[in-house]
This record gives structure tokens, C-alpha cells and sequence, in this order.
């Protein structure tokens, strides 16, 4: 069973080609929490999740990972540190043209080296194929293993795309917006998976999301985002309807899409 | 959109380039001091130009000439050996052309340097190695393949292997650019979400984008095979013992009967390689 | 247990889907192209012969350095003079000239071929209903379409089977020595190449505007004349001005044949061995070229902007 991850942002800010987009964020997120990030588009939800899995270093503040700033991480550090922080995406991010079981295979890709990772796409050992079906058969899939990605459909992808993740063995796993693109039944059913799995396996998971139902139901800490800013940052039961009214209040001016 | 808002151009840019062409057509009529009497057969050669033509319907299926050699194989054949040689040089030239492709495509894609390519030397060595891949390029794919081949010639007298090289030099050059092309084009989702979970640059540029060109680099390395056959049978008439050889050889002696079974079998040669390709696009994206 | 989960994993790696006929294609192309070299068919041990050695030093060191460089007292404007069999590098700007506008001629004459005929050969437009609506009053006439389409089809597939230089070279022995085969072998093959270019790009064209036009009535060349040419124009140019860059290319080397062009000048500098002129001509070749894939570039690039 893997620990999960703790974060700690102190003061963090960034900017993006000039614009700021996060402002003064300080949050601590502790291991093993699961966290839903709501706010409405623009406020900054997929550019703290990228802080967080380092694909963006922020402007100022710090932010540190287990109690590492991947600033000032070596490649070799910073790498272990990617490799201990899954993602899912909206859009997946899947190779269209390997099957799933390659796309799976994938998540171990960080703590392999170039020969062993293409070793492993492209002449699986027993071990490796029996732990993917594992994986896959715990999202539901498993009969799926050598299906090529192109075939499948959105809902499958998304589920190979979480066990990419899984295989992977993270200890934090960071969700953009998964349930973007899909029917609210599915939604549902997606979320209820991400939360089990991390309670499961003792991962801190933080999940952005537009749909606030959702997030109510399933996470036991809210984090309202607005303007780059902090609205709100509560336990779910201490959320009340004005909350939401406040964040998803219009501006005056028009906002971003 | 604004096209409310502001007058149309007289010539749209669509218009603007037909009529460019055509009055380049015009320039060109002229600077090459053409003249439609050109274009009748030239009374000369009516004779040659009628036998040859009719010959067309009646490809020989047998030596014409007169002194055939007894040990000379059937007919049928040589032109089956022919054809074969021509293949033979083609996908000897190939097999360089994709290998030197690869290399040289790789190290022109701005997306190779961004992934592999990366780390504290890359990062150095690129701005140079970019251009520098580019600019080789350009070289090898702006001298023909034949110049190629007549300047092996020059160098080195008739050897097969300077045939096929000449070939691979600027199918190289070819293969390279759309390969840097194709791989630049595609969407970087997959990779860039390999490199967030720690994979290095060269899992990244093999595994994320390399998969998703592969399909239309293989379709475009295919047409290429295609367009060597046509050149391996063309080195034939340099004195490479390709089609064009024996199509050059019979035509000089006038057996024209010859000549149009050695061009059939070479339109039979690349109807072939056009049908399998056909085959290949409609079949599934599996590896 | 775990004996049965391998079991399943072994049916499933079994029945797992693929495409066998390009995993065998792959392997044949494969196994020929080392095979041509493996094997010996191309004889590369020869490249390293001592003969060829011989004509490789002999090549480098005497016969390509200019004559002034090997130091037989030839001074550079004599041997600038002399070059083209004493004509001077000017014939060989006028045989660049010439190529040029051999290319130019036979580009436009393809272009204009493949515009013709891609609408004839798209495969959408050769059915009885294009775009979702019959041909009520014509059956007949769409049945000629169609077999019109697979016919022109075929020719275009045998217009680009046959080399320019194949063509270039019968062409020269029917029509006699001068421009016009070089022209008609490269507009011919060209027009083989453009005219399926064309069919493709009319194939994938977005066929809702089509459709619409269609289903308020208009006719094949109606809905072609207010939708699918326009549309198809601008990337069919781009296939125009790319190919465009090879018949310059090609033009180059049919002048070997013994036309007045580049190419006739460098043929002439091989068989009287002059290699000096011969490298140099062939520069000169590389810079045309060049030159016509930086113009060739730069119009695909306008036509891109302007969508």
C-alpha cells in the first residue's frame, strides 16, 4: 500500500505569457486527502493541478512535494517525483495508435530506462501482462487488454487512461477535469471509481470539476477557485448554497470561455 | 466573418494564381520559341513512329532480332529477370534511403529536439543541429537521382551498388523532410502526459509521437518504393542492367515488339506496388 | 489459479486483432532491401574494389580539380572560357533558362490536364446519387459517369506508371529533337499525378455545403461551380506548386536525352569527360532547383495564409 503524497503551497502565484493566473495560494494538502477543486472555467483549476504534477513552475511562492520543491529538484530527483504523481486527463492523452495494454504499460514509463521502457511496449513479460489485466480488469476493462486504442470507445478510453495511472503506482493522483466530456451517469460512475481507488490504495487525490453535485457527493474537502484566487476552502458540510452562488457569479466584465 | 465589412479584392488570391500560371504558360511558349509544326511526328520518322505505335498491340512474346545467342534465356525470362533487377535496385536503394531518412528526419523535427534531443548538450547543439539537418537535406534532394548516378559513373565506373546508392541519396533527403514533417504535425497530448509522469525524452519521442506518425510515414515510404521502381528502371538506360536497359537496347535495334513488353512489364510493376498500397490504406490502424 | 488467468491471457493475446497483410508487407519490403544487399545482388564489395579505388582517385585528384588547380599552367579565364565547348558558362544559363521554363510549360499543361479530369474521377461525383440525390431524370447519363470515372481512373494510374524519362525518350525518337516531348513526358506523368491528387482532395471535401446545395436542386455542375471547386482550389494548388518543384528536377535530367537544357550540357561534359565542368554544371543544376523549391515554398506558404 502506497503512503499517499502531502502538498504544501506558500504563497504561490503565476503567470502565464504575462497574464497572472493564480494569486496567493497557500494550501496544504495532506496525505491520503481527497479533494475536489470546483470553480468556474478561468479561475485557475487545470493551472494549479499542472503545478502540482510540476509541468508548470510557479512564478513565486513555493510549492513543495513531500517536502521537495521540484525548483530546485535535480533531473533525477524531479523525475522520481513525476514518477510518483498520476494524471489523468481530460482528453486522455492516449496513444490513438497503440492498443490498451501498451497505453497502460506506459505508467511505468518513469522508472524505466529508454531500453527497458520500449522493451516492455513492445515484448511484455508474463508479470507485466498479468498486473495490467489486473489493472485494467479493476476498472472494468479487462477483457479489453489488446484492444488498439482507436477502437475503443470514449468511455473506455478514459477508463485505460486511469489505469495508466493506476499501474503507474503513484502516490498522489491529479484529475483534470475527467468527467468534462461524458453523460452524467458515467460522470458519476467515474468519480465514485477515482475516490475508491485512492482511498484503496491510499492515494491523495485531487480532482477538478465543474459539477458541483458531483463534488458535494464524493469528496470530503472542497477548494472553491476563483481568479486565480482562493474563494472558499472547507469541508464539504460546511459548504453552503451561497458559496457556489458566490463563485460562479458573473462578473461584470465578460470572462474567458 | 469581416468579408461584410471589407470590399473584395478585384482578383481573389484563387484567381490571382490560375491566371499567373497560365500567363507562365504563355512566357514559357515563347522563351522556348515553340511552334505547333513541332508537334507533327517529324516526317523522318513516320515510319519509325507508325511501327512503333503499332506495335503496341503486338508485344513481343519472343526475341526479334536476328541473332540471338543459343544460350540466351527464354524471352519471357529475361524480361522476368529484368524486372526483377529493377526491384532489386529499387528497394536496395530503399533500404539506405529509410534508414539515412530517419536519422536525417529525426534530427530536422523541431519535436525530436524538444523530447530526445533535450538535456543540457541538446539544448546547445540545437539551434546548429536543426538547421544543419535541414540544410543537408536540401542538398541531397536538390541534385537528381540520376545525377547522382551519372556522377558515380564519372567516379567510379558502373557498379550496382553505386546505382542503388544513387537512388537512396535523395530519397533520403525526400524521406527526411516528410518524415520531420509528419512527426512535427502530430499532437504532442500523449507525449507531453508521458513526460509528466517521468518518462525520458527518447521514450517520449519514440512511444508518443513517433506511434502516431508511423501510419502515414509507412504510407508515404510505400509511395516512395513506388517512385524508385520507376527510377531503378530509368538507371537502365545509363548502362544499369535494369528495364530501361533492355527497353533503350531493343528500341535501338528496332524491335519494337520488345520494347512494349519490357514497358508493360514495368507498368505491371507499378500497377502492382499501386494495388498493394490500396490494399494497405483500407486496412485497419492495427500494429 | 493463476494458471487459469495465464489461460485467459493466452486467448486473448491470441485472438487480439491485427493486421497481418502490413505486418507481411513490412517484413517482405524488409527482407528485400537487405536482401538486395546481403545477398551480393548489388555487388557492394565492388564499391571498394581496387579498380574502382583507382577511377575514384583518379576521379578526385585529376579529372575533377579544375585545370588551373593542377597546376599545368591554365589560367582561370581560359579554363572559364573554354567551359561548354568554348560557348562559355552563359549556354549553360541559357540551358537553366530553358528547363525552367520547359517545367513551367509542362506544370501548367498538367495542372490544367488533372483540373479536367478530377472531377471526373472523384469517386464521390461518379455515383448515380452525389451527395444524397439521384439524377432522376438522367439514369443513363449516370451510369456513363461512373464507368467514364473508372475508366479515366485507370488512365491516370497508366499515365504516372511510365517515367518521364521513358516517356521523354520514345517521345524524342517519334517527335524528333526538339522541346515539345520533354514538355508533354513531364505534363503527361504530372498530369497522372494531379489528376488523383485532385479526385482525392474533391473526395475529402466537407460534404455538407454539397449536400445542401443538392438538396435544393442544383445540379452536378451547379453544386460544383458553387461549392466543391472553389473549395478544392486552394489545397490542389499546393499539390500543383509542390510538383512543380520535381518537374524542375526532371526537366534537368531529360535534357540528358539531348535537348537543349541543363541536362544536355552535363550529358556533353560526361561523355567528353570534362568532370570539372561536369561537378560544376551539376552545381548549378542544385541551385536552380533550389531556387524553384524556394519559390514553390513560398507560393504554398501564400496560398496557406489566405486559406
Amino acid at each position: 500500500m502506497n503512503l499517499g503524497t502531502r502538498f504544501e503551497l506558500a504563497g504561490v502565484g503565476l503567470e502565464l505569457g504575462g497574464n497572472p493566473v493564480l494569486e496567493g495560494l497557500d494550501l496544504v494538502v495532506e496525505p491520503g486527502e481527497c479533494v475536489a477543486l470546483v470553480g468556474p472555467s478561468g479561475a485557475g483549476k487545470t493551472s494549479l493541478l499542472q503545478i502540482l504534477s510540476t509541468g508548470h513552475a510557479p512564478t513565486r511562492g513555493r510549492v513543495t512535494i513531500d517536502g521537495i520543491d521540484p525548483a530546485t529538484a535535480s533531473a533525477e530527483v524531479l523525475r522520481e517525483l513525476r514518477s510518483n504523481v498520476g494524471s489523468v486527463h481530460q482528453h486522455h492523452a492516449l496513444v490513438p495508435e497503440l492498443r490498451a495494454l501498451q497505453n497502460v504499460l506506459v505508467g511505468r514509463f518513469g522508472r524505466q530506462g529508454t531500453l527497458a521502457g520500449l522493451r516492455s511496449l513492445y515484448l511484455p513479460r508474463r508479470r507485466e501482462l498479468r498486473e495490467v489485466h489486473a489493472v485494467l480488469d479493476r476498472v472494468g476493462i479487462g477483457e479489453l487488454l489488446y484492444r488498439p486504442t482507436t477502437q475503443l470507445s470514449g468511455g473506455e478510453r478514459q477508463r485505460v487512461a486511469i489505469a495508466r495511472a493506476l499501474y503507474q503506482a503513484p502516490r498522489a493522483l491529479l484529475a483534470d477535469e475527467p468527467v468534462a466530456s461524458v453523460d452524467p451517469a458515467r460522470a458519476r460512475d467515474t468519480i465514485a471509481l477515482l475516490v475508491e481507488l485512492a482511498r484503496e490504495r491510499g492515494m491523495t487525490l485531487l480532482v477538478s470539476l465543474h459539477d458541483l453535485r458531483l463534488a458535494l457527493d464524493h469528496f470530503p474537502r472542497l477548494i472553491g477557485l476563483r481568479n486565480g484566487r482562493v474563494e472558499f476552502d472547507l469541508a464539504t458540510d460546511e459548504v453552503g448554497p451561497s458559496r457556489f452562488d458566490d463563485l460562479y457569479r458573473l462578473p461584470r466584465t465578460a470572462g474567458g470561455t | 466573418m469581416s468579408a461584410g465589412f471589407t470590399a473584395r479584392p478585384l482578383l481573389g488570391r484563387r484567381s490571382a494564381t490560375v491566371l499567373a500560371a497560365l500567363g507562365l504558360g504563355v512566357i514559357a511558349w515563347f522563351q522556348l520559341g515553340l511552334t505547333l509544326d513541332d508537334l507533327l511526328p517529324d516526317p523522318a520518322r513516320g515510319a519509325t513512329a507508325r511501327a512503333f505505335a503499332t506495335a503496341a498491340l503486338h508485344p513481343a512474346f519472343d526475341y526479334q532480332g536476328d541473332f540471338v545467342p543459343a544460350a540466351a534465356p527464354p524471352f519471357w525470362r529475361g524480361v522476368a529477370a529484368a524486372a526483377l533487377r529493377t526491384v532489386v535496385f529499387a528497394a536496395g536503394g530503399m533500404f539506405l534511403a529509410v534508414i539515412g531518412g530517419l536519422v536525417l528526419g529525426m534530427l530536422a523535427s523541431a519535436s525530436w529536439w524538444r523530447t530526445a534531443g533535450a538535456g543540457p548538450l541538446g539544448g546547445r547543439l540545437r539551434p546548429v543541429g536543426l538547421v544543419a539537418a535541414r540544410v543537408t537535406i536540401a542538398g541531397l534532394r536538390s541534385v537528381h537521382e540520376l545525377l547522382w548516378a551519372v556522377l558515380f559513373l564519372a567516379a567510379l565506373g558502373v557498379s550496382p551498388a553505386a546505382g542503388a546508392i544513387a537512388i537512396a541519396i535523395p530519397y533520403a533527403g525526400t524521406l527526411a523532410k516528410v518524415f520531420s514533417e509528419q512527426v512535427d504535425e502530430v499532437p504532442r497530448d500523449a507525449s507531453r502526459a508521458m513526460g509528466a509522469l517521468g518518462a525520458g525524452g527518447t521514450l517520449q519521442f519514440t512511444c508518443g509521437l513517433l506511434p502516431r506518425a508511423a501510419r502515414q510515414m509507412a504510407s508515404f515510404t510505400f509511395y516512395q518504393f513506388e517512385c524508385s521502381v520507376r527510377a531503378a528502371a530509368v538507371l537502365g538506360f545509363f548502362g544499369f542492367p535494369t528495364l530501361g536497359q533492355k527497353i533503350a537496347a531493343s528500341f535501338a535495334n528496332g524491335n519494337y515488339g520488345e520494347v512494349w513488353s519490357y514497358l508493360y512489364a514495368l507498368i505491371a510493376l507499378v500497377l502492382t506496388i499501386e494495388m498493394w498500397s490500396a490494399r494497405l490504406r483500407s486496412g485497419r490502424s492495427v500494429r | 489459479m493463476s494458471d487459469a488467468r495465464d489461460a485467459e491471457l493466452d486467448r486473448m493475446r491470441r485472438q487480439r486483432p491485427r493486421d497481418r497483410f502490413a505486418r507481411a508487407t513490412a517484413l517482405l519490403l524488409f527482407a528485400f532491401g537487405a536482401g538486395a544487399w546481403l545477398s551480393g545482388a548489388l555487388r557492394p564489395g565492388e564499391l571498394f574494389g581496387s579498380r574502382q579505388q583507382g577511377n575514384l582517385r583518379r576521379f578526385l585528384f585529376e579529372e575533377l580539380p579544375p585545370a588551373p588547380l593542377r597546376g599545368d599552367g591554365a589560367s582561370w579565364s581560359d579554363w572559364f572560357g573554354g567551359l561548354l565547348g568554348g560557348r562559355g558558362i552563359e549556354a549553360a544559363l541559357a540551358g537553366a533558362n530553358t528547363t525552367f521554363w520547359i517545367a513551367a510549360l509542362a506544370i501548367v499543361l498538367a495542372a490544367t490536364g488533372g483540373a479536367l479530369a478530377a472531377p471526373f474521377a472523384a469517386r464521390t461525383l461518379a455515383r448515380p446519387d452525389p451527395y444524397g440525390r439521384a439524377d432522376a431524370e438522367h439514369p443513363s447519363r449516370a451510369r456513363t459517369l461512373t464507368a467514364a470515372a473508372t475508366a479515366l481512373r485507370f488512365l491516370l494510374v497508366l499515365a504516372r506508371a511510365m517515367p518521364e524519362y521513358v516517356l521523354a525518350y520514345l517521345g524524342l525518337a517519334v517527335f524528333g529533337f526538339t522541346v515539345w516531348p520533354l514538355v508533354f513526358a513531364l505534363a503527361l506523368h504530372n498530369c497522372g499525378i494531379l489528376g488523383r491528387l485532385g479526385a482525392e482532395t474533391i473526395e475529402n471535401l466537407d460534404p455538407t455545403p454539397m449536400r445542401q446545395l443538392r438538396l435544393a436542386g442544383a445540379s452536378r455542375a451547379q453544386m460544383l461551380a458553387a461549392s466543391g471547386l472553389p473549395a478544392a482550389t486552394p489545397n490542389y494548388l499546393l499539390y500543383v506548386f509542390y510538383r512543380f518543384e520535381t518537374c524542375v528536377r526532371e526537366a534537368t535530367v531529360l535534357g540528358l536525352l539531348g535537348v537543349a537544357s541543363l541536362g544536355y550540357w552535363i550529358e556533353e561534359a560526361r561523355i567528353r569527360a570534362y568532370y570539372d565542368e561536369l561537378v560544376l554544371l551539376i552545381l548549378l543544376a542544385m541551385v536552380l532547383v533550389l531556387l524553384a523549391e524556394v519559390a514553390s515554398t513560398a507560393a504554398r506558404a501564400w496560398i496557406r495564409r489566405s486559406g
